[in-house]
């Protein structure tokens, strides 16, 4: 998702302006920005992390208080209310950090966690039931077979800096509802928030499930030292990776949410009338977050004979709609997270060789770059090599979607996000295009006609495939992720007459009763040695037939055994 | 789940050899190895055409590969159990019992629910705003997957994989054991006629063909076996980021609680005895250990010897054809090592024929949690039994030691539920195993449609039927949205207003931002009542179309 984070070396230096906003005096420098990351966010020591992880671990087994859910739901509501009653601070806290609009806090982040909250607190009764298993061979029909969802242990949550809140509480708080113990490792290039968020929350949880680490590097290497029954971390495939192979040591399961180069399609059939809806969605897609979105716009991909049209009216979006004569102390848009990022875009910018037609204006400062659109972009250029993640939009051209399908999968498969335009039908059985693209490019999820929605749904799965990660989350889908599905069967001790064939000495007898106890349809088949075997299954007399011979095999061996 | 593989030699038997080990080396070779520089040809083929002929997006195409697979196994049923015979003197009837009416019980049933599964699932509770659109999950093929399986049960653990795998629309490479030289030689060759080459590519071999399998690129690794072996592949697949689901081991319990009354101990012990001696005890989820209360142990022990030698095996010898073998020697030394070992009292066996690597069914009394039966999984067939006087000391000690089995197996006389038993309820609590079995063993595997996977040290990833489907498929979340209605999304774009801030709270919330809980107090279990929702519902949209208004 982001770039890999460097360790922030403190590179004193002195500090003025580059104020911005509501918060002049303390959106910093970026050569105090180590100063301040330090100053403002307590890292945990060192020595405390194994005593604090085992603490849970003590507690989880010992204490066994995460089986109830009254427990977990009282936990969450205190969750609920402390960030709502926070609200306005979480929010102010991001503008220190990184000039992050406090609309975005607001609409992205917060309002959508508080509504995830509810969500699995509403829900939470049906999901821990235990789930009748179906399809059972004929001699288990009447047993209780179920499968009961159980907590997984000591899950570590690592959060990134750019949705901080989003991509932070939806596993804590379903992980919590899934009736585990949670350490929680939150970014340290987000100093004011995660201070801030950390506090707030181990006010608002026992500290017997609930445990924090704050620090850089050190402390998540001491951390991930620690044994855990799950790992989820969001961030960038460099660390997703050094994470992965440090849970393989001790077998532990990862979820990753990565990134990827998620392109936008604006399909040959799009009306001219459409291409300002299209730009409009577009530009948000991608300068949302000052551009550091996880599922933001990273490129388009336009028809050639949409592309004139379509970038002229990006430029009028940008320039009329979004931010009219943007200068750096525009309120309505974010700055960038560090310096090294600032750095990395700006190279990208000098080094393009498209041609800027909107933005491209710098301030080190503030770690500001304008929204910048750059036009006739190929796959070799600069802004091609890798996920962007800042407030830049190269635009590509396609003739023949098939080559640019080829391409894509060649240089930038399985991204986060694919998003697709088009002014004809949304669906993929109408519309061959967009099948084809569908076909082809794996990627996490897939919006038509818009951006960025999708991660905002509570009961949709989240989450990439391939570079883009491993593992979906959100409502019902963190909950599935934070607990194993148990099957339990229970059985009677009064049958064991029914059972009996299943014992040595074998007869051929008795293997006849087992095989005919197990084949559905009695052991017969709808479909015939050549031919297309028919889609829908087997047809109701099929089965019903079968059915009934089925247990009339059944009781004729079972007759023949005794 | 089984012990690290040993050097291949050990395993090149062909049908004279079983009973003399010795003539294993001078044999011809019965499986052929995979040359080595044809397995990144091989591997390169699946992914080129799944990616360029996109064939296994069909379903048709699907479900026509699978019947191939199923009539190639019905055509050939005798001779797989007559090669698994010769490779470890592998009982017919549990091959037939355990492994093929399983396998293609499951493989029916995949057939039969496919076009169901394919079906995308409707995204429900969507926020108002999104009510009107099509929001679903797409369940979509991963890619090119790795399968590598075991010996010990070389049929079931592979053929459930691979159909499941390609049921979701992806290409499988199959690394069978090389322990089990017939089987594995059979059954990739009728796979390998079964199956279209642009979809499916067979390895044989041992370690060098392995290493080669996994130095290549998947979508994902699912692998059976043990943890030592587990771990390499899991350290090689992060490098990749690849996915894996990993079915292992563990010592799995069967307890015996005191309400267990006399006359259901002798049920528990013939269960317990099927469970532990089946497969000569070479199962994941096999009794590993007895826990039994003090005072119900010595009826136990006399139950179980009694199923053991009047029931199951009342010729106790090698040429017995319902006893399975050991798979090769240093198993063999393992297993007989611990009972040399162990300082319990053997009350059942204890004797072996190192030449056919056979060892009796042998049941170990007196045992206690630092024996050489209790030290690490037993995975032959011995059988140890261990008592308690207190289950929450016993359980205390079993998760400092043995956590996370692969299954527990729980009898008792009274309730099977444990909301209804306090004890088992305890125990269900306390450990966290793979699969649990109130009253029985086994048996759970053999189920076409529950997940079946480990937790902890036994595993992660679950899979039968829905569930490989499910793992095999990426749950790629799809959102149909309209171009007409900007009008009502402009609220989420900047420059930002408190009207529009507020649109966007009321659109996304769900009860119009109240709460149907208090600040102190219990929560209530059961969620927000119908009233509540319905009302704050009409309340929202209500102060949906007010705030709409006015930002307009």
């Amino acid at each position: 998702m982001a770039a890999p984070n460097r360790p922030q070396k403190a590179s004193k230096g002195s500090s003025k302006g580059a104020a911005k906003g509501s918060t002049k005096e303390s959106f910093v420098d970026l050569k105090t920005q180590t100063q301040a990351q330090e100053s403002v966010l307590q890292y945990t020591k060192l020595t405390d992390i194994p005593g604090g992880v085992q603490r849970l671990h003590d507690t989880f087994h010992d204490t066994q208080k995460t089986h109830s859910i009254q427990y977990r739901l009282n936990q969450l509501r205190n969750v609920y209310f402390k960030l709502k009653d926070n609200k306005e601070q979480l929010a102010e806290a991001l503008v220190k950090d990184f000039g992050r609009v406090a609309a975005e806090t607001r609409i992205l982040e917060l309002t959508g966690c508080l509504n995830e909250i509810t969500h699995i607190m509403a829900n939470l009764h049906k999901w821990i039931k235990p789930e009748a298993v179906k399809d059972l061979p004929i001699n288990m029909i009447t047993n209780p077979v179920y499968i009961e969802r159980i907590p997984l242990g000591v899950v570590l949550v690592i959060s990134s800096f750019n949705y901080p809140l989003l991509v932070s509480l939806s596993p804590i708080v379903g992980a919590i509802a899934a009736g585990n113990v949670v350490v929680f490792k939150p970014s340290e290039s987000t100093p004011h928030f995660s201070q801030l968020y950390t506090k707030l929350l181990t006010e608002a949880l026992d500290d017997d499930i609930f445990f924090t680490v704050n620090g850089a590097i050190p402390e998540t290497t001491k951390v991930l030292e620690q044994k855990f029954d799950k790992i989820m971390y969001t961030g960038n495939n460099i660390v997703g990776t050094i994470i992965a192979k440090k849970a393989a040591e001790t077998l532990t399961p990862v979820i990753l949410e990565l990134g990827g180069k998620s392109p936008a399609f604006v399909l040959s059939d799009t009306l001219d009338k459409d291409l300002k809806t299209i730009a409009r969605r577009i530009v948000w897609g991608r300068f949302t977050n000052g551009g550091q979105s996880c599922v933001a716009v990273d490129y388009v991909l336009v028809h050639e004979t949409r592309k004139a049209k379509l970038v002229q009216e990006i430029i009028g979006i940008l320039k009329d709609e979004f931010y009219p004569n943007i200068t750096k102390d525009n309120e309505n848009y974010t700055h960038l997270i560090h310096d090294r990022s600032f750095g990395n875009l700006k190279k990208i910018l000098e080094a393009t060789s498209g041609k800027v037609v909107y933005g491209g204006d710098t301030d080190s400062s503030s770690r500001y770059i304008s929204p910048t659109v750059i036009d006739n972009v190929d796959w070799d250029d600069s802004t091609m090599k890798g996920e962007i993640f800042g407030p830049i939009l190269p635009i590509l051209t396609y003739s023949d979607l098939k080559v640019a399908l080829k391409k894509l999968t060649s240089t930038h498969d399985t991204p986060l996000a694919q998003y697709i335009f088009t002014s004809g039908s949304t669906s993929r059985a109408k519309n061959p295009e967009i099948d084809t693209i569908l076909r082809t490019v794996r990627s996490g999820g897939t919006m038509i006609n818009d951006v960025l929605m999708h991660f905002a749904l509570r009961a949709a799965p989240f989450g990439g495939i391939g570079n883009s990660g491993q593992g979906a989350y959100h409502g019902w889908y963190t909950f599935r992720q934070f607990t194993h599905e148990r099957t339990t069967v229970e059985q009677q001790l009064w049958n064991e007459f029914a059972l009996k064939s299943r014992y040595p000495p074998f007869t051929e007898a008795k293997i006849k009763l087992v095989e005919s106890s197990q084949a559905d349809y009695n052991g017969r088949v709808w479909f015939g040695r050549t031919g297309n075997v028919a889609i829908n299954g087997p047809g109701a007399l099929f089965s019903t037939w079968t059915g009934i011979a089925g247990i009339a095999a059944l009781v004729y061996y079972f007759a023949g055994t005794l | 789940m089984a012990p690290p593989p040993a050097p291949l030699k050990d395993s090149v038997s062909s049908v004279e050899s079983f009973t003399k080990v010795d003539s294993a080396a001078t044999a011809v070779p019965v499986l052929q190895h995979t040359a080595l520089k044809d397995i990144p040809v091989g591997v390169k083929r699946l992914h080129d055409a799944f990616h360029q002929k996109q064939k296994s997006h069909s379903v048709q195409y699907r479900l026509n590969q699978l019947r191939n697979v199923y009539f190639k196994i019905k055509d050939n049923i005798d001779p797989i159990c007559e090669a698994l015979l010769k490779d470890f003197h592998r009982v017919p009837a549990e091959t037939k019992n355990l492994e093929i009416s399983g396998g293609l019980a499951e493989l029916v049933h995949t057939m039969a629910s496919l076009h169901k599964w394919v079906k995308p699932e409707p995204v429900t509770d969507l926020p108002l705003t999104l009510k009107s659109q099509p929001v679903f999950i797409e369940r979509i093929p991963l890619g090119v997957v790795l399968i590598i399986s075991p010996f010990n049960y070389p049929f079931f653990l592979s053929l459930s994989a691979i159909i499941g795998a390609i049921a979701a629309g992806n290409a499988v490479v199959f690394k069978p054991s090389e322990l089990t030289p017939h089987f594995s030689q059979l059954f990739t060759e009728l796979l390998t006629e079964a199956l279209d080459e642009d979809i499916f590519f067979a390895i044989n071999g041992g370690i060098p063909e392995t290493t080669a399998a996994l130095d290549q690129k998947y979508d994902k690794i699912m692998y059976t076996g043990n943890n030592t072996v587990g771990t390499i592949i899991a350290k090689k697949a992060a490098e990749t980021l690849t996915p894996v689901i990993l079915e292992l081991g563990g010592k799995s319990p069967a307890f015996i609680l005191d309400d267990v009354t006399d006359k259901d101990l002798q049920v528990a012990a013939r269960r317990i005895a099927w469970g532990r001696f089946t497969n000569a005890g070479q199962t994941c989820v096999a009794v590993d250990y007895v826990l039994v209360p003090e005072d119900k142990k010595a009826k136990f022990v006399n139950a179980i010897v009694k199923v053991l030698g009047e029931e199951f095996y009342p010729e106790l010898n090698k040429d017995n054809k319902d006893l399975t073998h050991v798979i090769h020697d240093r198993a063999f030394a393992n297993i007989t090592n611990i009972i040399k070992t162990t300082k319990g009292k053997i009350v059942f066996g204890g004797k072996s024929d190192a030449e056919s690597r056979f060892i009796e069914p042998t049941v170990i009394d007196n045992v206690d949690w630092d024996d050489s039966t209790m030290s690490g999984e037993i995975f032959g067939p011995v059988l140890p039994i261990l008592t308690y006087t207190n289950l929450s000391e016993s359980l205390s000690k079993l998760q400092s030691r043995h956590d996370t089995p692969l299954a527990q197996y729980i009898f008792t006389s009274g309730p099977t539920s444990r909301t209804k038993n306090p004890q088992i309820d305890t125990i269900l609590k306390a450990v966290r195993s793979g699969g649990t079995i109130v009253n029985d063993v086994l048996m759970h595997v053999a189920l076409v449609n529950a997940p079946f996977g480990g937790i902890g040290n036994s595993g992660q990833g679950a899979y039968h039927g829905w569930f490989s489907f499910r793992h095999f498929t990426h749950e790629r979340t799809t959102m149909e949205q309209k171009l007409w209605n900007d009008f009502l999304l402009a609220p989420r774009y900047p420059p930002f207003t408190a009207k529009k801030n507020a649109v966007l709270d009321v659109a996304q919330s769900q009860y119009n931002d109240k709460v149907w809980f208090g600040r102190t107090g219990d929560v209530k279990v059961s969620g927000p009542s119908t009233l509540f929702s319905t009302w704050t519902g009409i309340a929202g949209v209500a102060a949906l179309v007010y705030y709409f208004v006015g930002a307009l």
